[in-house]
């Protein structure tokens, strides 16, 4: 493969998606002071300040030693809204080097992924970074720090995509590492097996991991909108295929659309959160949309 | 395998065009890297899998169209070419060349060897269907079925017994002959399969258009025919022949000493890059002897291009001739084409010429007869001649004219008949229609009225004119380029005391020899029947001119005689298949030919005397056999005629494809050549023969290139889409 140009990520789209919130939907457990409920009790959680008692607070945490001494009722403040980990999954296998006008699936891959981060740490969270294709190419922890941005964002314009795709081994294996509950973010094609896929997932459902699958598709992928005889070169291993598209495109599509179909439900089962994103929409609109569509599901609403 | 059209095989690089396309389709495709290639795999390994079937299906569609396409320009032969050209049709006439030209040879055998072994082999291997029949040419066609048989048997018989001939060919003659075999056949086409070597004289055997207009009708109404057209001709480097062998004296009499040239002839052939200067002999075999071999005096070789000839004369002198008959002939060194090396060539001396003078005044006083001086003119006494005179005279009276024999005189002479009777003038008729010579000369007693009433001549008989005085008149000799005339003016035998003269009106087709002073004709030549009639103006006496004592008196006669016995005698040799003609005795009646055959010979009620032969295939010494006509008296019989091979055989001139189709204009003609190719020829041939690969070749040709253009945009990149959808994504460079 020839050498790509160092990706830029554009900061200001970036800046503009970190006043977003992607919120865990499910229990988490951090340390630090997030926007998330922490599943903990007990003496291991650090004592942060107190605060006057309110109608309603846990009377457990009331520190009877202030109310003696000032015969003022007050709770401890502990780290009850803690912050979220999360694991940005950005898939750089071969097939994410395909694109559109000059733009590939993996530079949308790792913008998104950049905006994510940033909006993690934003917010409180924890944000890091794996690069995989066959197996772990870069493994970034969870860190908080505004200056952990930069070690992702570097490491998100120097990722190359190349060589081919295990996405469910990889998934197996990110998951046996994972340790703490953590917020899971795919981005990747998923041009895999998609029962192995789906049970790489769930492999972290299985540790009680929130997964939110970004899956990023090409137009074109799914409407296959050729008309003329066209050989196709498989962007992983090399295959060449001469096609006469005006045969094989509803056959194509159906394909397709039963793979997709698949994906989708799977995720809906292993409840996963499963949002296809088309490379022909700006990925900042495409996050936008995304998580207002999060927020609303969360708030009670349905999506249409 | 054989092709008609074995040219159109350059185009077969073609084939692969199909094939080229393909690949270059291949890699002219548009490309795109494809990051779900596994969809493409999966989704439709059979459309894949139909697809890339489909298009090797196409390649090979149109690879066997285009190859179909040449395959019917070139039209290929199947194994058995010839075969399975004959073995299409419901009859065929096979006609074998038998003519003298076929026996030219080379290592591998003579052209009619070759031409009978094939024709044999082929109707051997004819479908049960196919009737068939044989024509045997030279230039007679002998067709021994009337009508093409299923008997392939009996053909193939009749091909194998078929033997060379010395006679030219006739072509056309042959051609007509197969025709109508096949019209009484049942017509409707079939084929005519020509054995031939192509010799542009049989072609041409008959001067004119009419013979080939003939023969076309022929080949119409047997409903156009195709015509197979074998090459059996081998590549003859050049070839010697005798073309002409002249004796003189013309006229032969015992005792003469004549002098036989012969013109030998050394023609190019094919191949010849020019006449080489390699010496030639010819030998003179006379009376059974090798008598003389002498060379042939071509001179320096030129540089002569292909079918140029060049001739040279060779002289013989033979012994003193006596005897009735001589044989002999002139024999060159063998080449290729054998049946023109040897000239043939029959000599007859005669013993006397007899003339007979019809006195119509007689008298017993010497001179006195009107036929006196004429006689003594042409056998002067022994006394008195320096040489024996060739002609022996005998005088009758006119009385004795009616019942005399005429038959085997030479010439009869009229002096002064005053009025022929109506017996006599039947017999001289007769005489001189049979090829007698009549020479008249009036007198003071000749009745012009009765002659005129006889119906004798078309010339009428007018008046005595008296000259004035003793005037001497001129005679103009007014035919200057006759053999009768010539060279009289020159040598001043031009005047003549004439004191009187019977005045003639010549009929229109009457030739004036000479003219008097006045106008009036002096010396006038009739035809009549094989005859002819001289007349002359003045009487053979003193009593009319001093024609009596003048040298033109003999010297008119003599060459009056001399011409018509050359004119009319035999020749020293003729050419095969003519018929001969010759004097016969009572039992004499066979006629022993060159191979030894005895066959009986034809007498004519009309003609006794005189046997007819027309056998003469075969060039060679012809002899007159008698009795039983047994082997031991053959070679000893008299021979009566020479027969030779015709020169037209000796001109190794071919004729060209062209010309044939031009001759054969309406009929489809198929030529094969000597290396087994088979040709055709295209003609304006009607619409039942078969289909053209033309049009086929037009139509798969316009299909390939349809293919072309269709593959060639397909394989340009799109210029936008036109779609309302988008178009994809822009294939992403490696």
């Amino acid at each position: 493969m020839a050498a790509h140009p160092k990706r830029t990520i554009d900061r200001l789209a970036v800046e503009r998606l970190s006043h977003l919130e992607l919120r865990a939907r499910l229990a988490v457990e951090g340390l630090f002071s997030g926007i998330h409920k922490s599943p903990y009790h007990g003496f291991n959680v650090e004592f942060a300040e107190y605060r006057e008692y309110s109608p309603g607070d846990d009377p457990r945490y009331l520190d009877w030693r202030v109310l003696a001494r000032s015969d003022r009722f007050f709770v401890k403040q502990f780290e009850a809204e803690t912050n979220l980990n999360c694991y940005l999954l950005v898939d750089s296998s071969g097939s994410m080097d395909f694109g559109r006008d000059g733009r590939t699936r993996l530079d949308q891959a790792a913008s998104l992924a950049a905006a994510i981060a940033l909006l993690m740490l934003r917010q409180g969270d924890q944000a890091g970074l794996v690069t995989f294709d066959t197996a772990v190419r870069t493994f970034i922890p969870p860190r908080g720090h505004a200056r952990h941005f930069s070690a992702i964002r570097e490491a998100l314009e120097g990722v190359k995509a190349g060589g081919d795709t295990r996405i469910a081994s990889v998934l197996h294996e990110i998951a046996e590492r994972v340790r703490r509950r953590s917020l899971i973010v795919l981005l990747s094609d998923l041009f895999d097996d998609a029962e192995e896929v789906l049970r790489g997932l769930q492999h972290f459902r299985h540790r009680r991991h929130e997964v939110i699958v970004l899956h990023l598709l090409d137009d074109a992928e799914i409407e296959f909108p050729f008309d003329r005889v066209t050989l196709f070169e498989g962007m992983e291993r090399g295959e060449e295929v001469v096609v006469d598209p005006r045969v094989i495109a509803e056959g194509y599509r159906a394909k397709v659309a039963e793979y997709l179909a698949s994906l989708k439900r799977g995720c809906a089962e292993k409840n996963i959160d499963y949002q296809r994103m088309l490379l022909s929409e700006p990925f900042d609109r495409a996050l936008t949309t995304y998580l207002g569509w999060r927020k609303y599901r969360m708030s009670g609403g349905t999506r249409r | 395998m054989s092709f008609l059209h074995p040219e159109f095989l350059w185009l077969a690089p073609l084939v692969a065009l199909p094939i080229l396309i393909h690949l270059l389709n291949r890699v002219r495709y548009r490309r795109m890297r494809w990051a779900a290639i596994e969809f493409l795999l999966a989704t439709e390994r059979r459309a894949v899998r139909r697809a890339r079937l489909r298009q090797i299906l196409l390649m090979v569609l149109r690879t066997v169209v285009l190859a179909a396409a040449l395959g019917a320009l070139a039209q290929p032969i199947l194994s058995g070419g010839l075969a399975s050209l004959l073995g299409g049709t419901s009859q065929v006439a096979v006609l074998l060349d038998v003519s003298a030209s076929m026996s030219a040879a080379d290592a591998s055998g003579s052209a009619f060897d070759r031409a009978r072994r094939t024709a044999a082999e082929e109707i051997a291997r004819l479908p049960r269907g196919t009737r068939a029949a044989s024509i045997a040419f030279s230039a007679r066609a002998d067709a021994p079925f009337r009508a093409p048989v299923h008997d392939h048997g009996a053909v193939a018989r009749t091909i194998e017994s078929a033997d060379l001939t010395s006679a030219a060919s006739d072509v056309p003659q042959a051609i007509r002959a197969a025709a109508e075999s096949l019209e009484r056949g049942g017509g409707g086409g079939g084929t005519i399969w020509l054995l031939t070597d192509l010799r542009a004289a049989g072609w041409h055997a008959r001067p004119g258009r009419g013979a080939w207009d003939e023969t076309r009708a022929a080949l119409q109404a047997a409903g156009h025919p195709r015509l197979l057209i074998s090459d059996c001709a081998p590549a003859l480097a050049a070839n010697l022949s005798v073309s002409k062998v002249r004796v003189s004296p013309d006229l032969l009499l015992e005792g003469d000493v004549p002098r036989l040239t012969a013109t030998v002839t050394r023609q190019n052939g094919d191949r010849a890059a020019g006449l080489g200067g390699a010496p030639a002999k010819a030998a003179l075999y006379f009376d059974g002897r090798l008598v003389d071999t002498q060379s042939v005096p071509f001179g320096e070789a030129g540089d002569a291009g292909p079918e140029q000839s060049r001739g040279a004369d060779v002289v013989f002198h033979l012994p003193a001739l006596g005897g009735p008959a001589h044989a002999g002939w002139i024999e060159l060194e063998h080449d290729a084409l054998p049946a023109d090396d040897r000239s043939y060539f029959v000599l007859r001396p005669a013993e006397s010429i007899p003339v007979l003078v019809v006195s119509g005044q007689v008298s017993s006083v010497p001179f006195e007869s009107s036929g006196d001086f004429l006689a003594s003119a042409l056998q002067p006494p022994p006394s008195e001649a320096a040489a024996r005179s060739p002609f022996a005279v005998k005088t009758i009276p006119a009385a004795q004219l009616a019942g005399a024999s005429l038959g085997g005189l030479a010439a009869v002479c009229l002096a002064d008949v005053a009025r022929p009777d109506a017996e006599a003038v039947r017999a001289l008729r007769a005489y001189v229609e049979a090829g007698g010579l009549l020479i008249i000369f009036p007198g003071a007693h000749t009745d012009a009225a009765a002659w005129n009433a006889a119906g004798l001549l078309d010339a009428r008989f007018e008046a005595i004119v008296q000259a004035e005085g003793e005037k001497r008149m001129k005679v103009n000799w007014t035919s200057p380029t006759s053999p009768i005339t010539a060279t009289l003016a020159a040598e001043g035998l031009d005047r003549l005391a004439i004191s009187r003269a019977l005045r003639l009106a010549p009929a229109p087709a009457d030739e004036v020899l000479a003219t008097m002073d006045g106008g009036g004709p002096f010396l006038v030549r009739s035809q009549l029947g094989k005859g002819k009639v001289y007349l002359y103006a003045v009487s053979c006496q003193p009593d009319f001119s001093n024609l009596p004592f003048h040298p033109a008196l003999l010297l008119t006669v003599h060459r009056m005689l001399h011409a018509h016995l050359v004119e009319t005698g035999e020749p020293i040799a003729m050419e095969a298949l003519a018929t001969l003609e010759f004097p016969v005795k009572p039992g004499e009646n066979r006629v022993v030919t060159p191979g030894g055959q005895v066959v009986p010979l034809t007498v004519h009620e009309g003609r006794p005397g005189r046997g007819f032969f027309d056998r003469t295939a075969q060039a060679g010494i012809y002899r007159l056999a008698s009795g039983d006509g047994t082997a031991e008296g053959a070679q000893a019989a008299p021979p009566i005629a020479a027969v030779n091979v015709p020169p037209e055989e000796s001109d190794l001139a071919r004729i060209e494809p062209t010309e044939i189709r031009s001759l054969l204009q309406g009929s489809t003609v198929y030529f094969l050549a000597t290396d087994g190719n088979v040709s055709q020829w295209p003609s304006d041939a009607p619409a039942s023969s078969a289909v053209s690969g033309f049009p086929l070749a037009a139509l798969a040709i316009a299909f390939l290139l349809s293919e072309v253009i269709l593959a060639w945009s397909m394989s340009r990149p799109a210029a936008g889409a036109a779609k309302p959808s988008p178009a994809g994504p822009a294939p992403v460079k490696a």
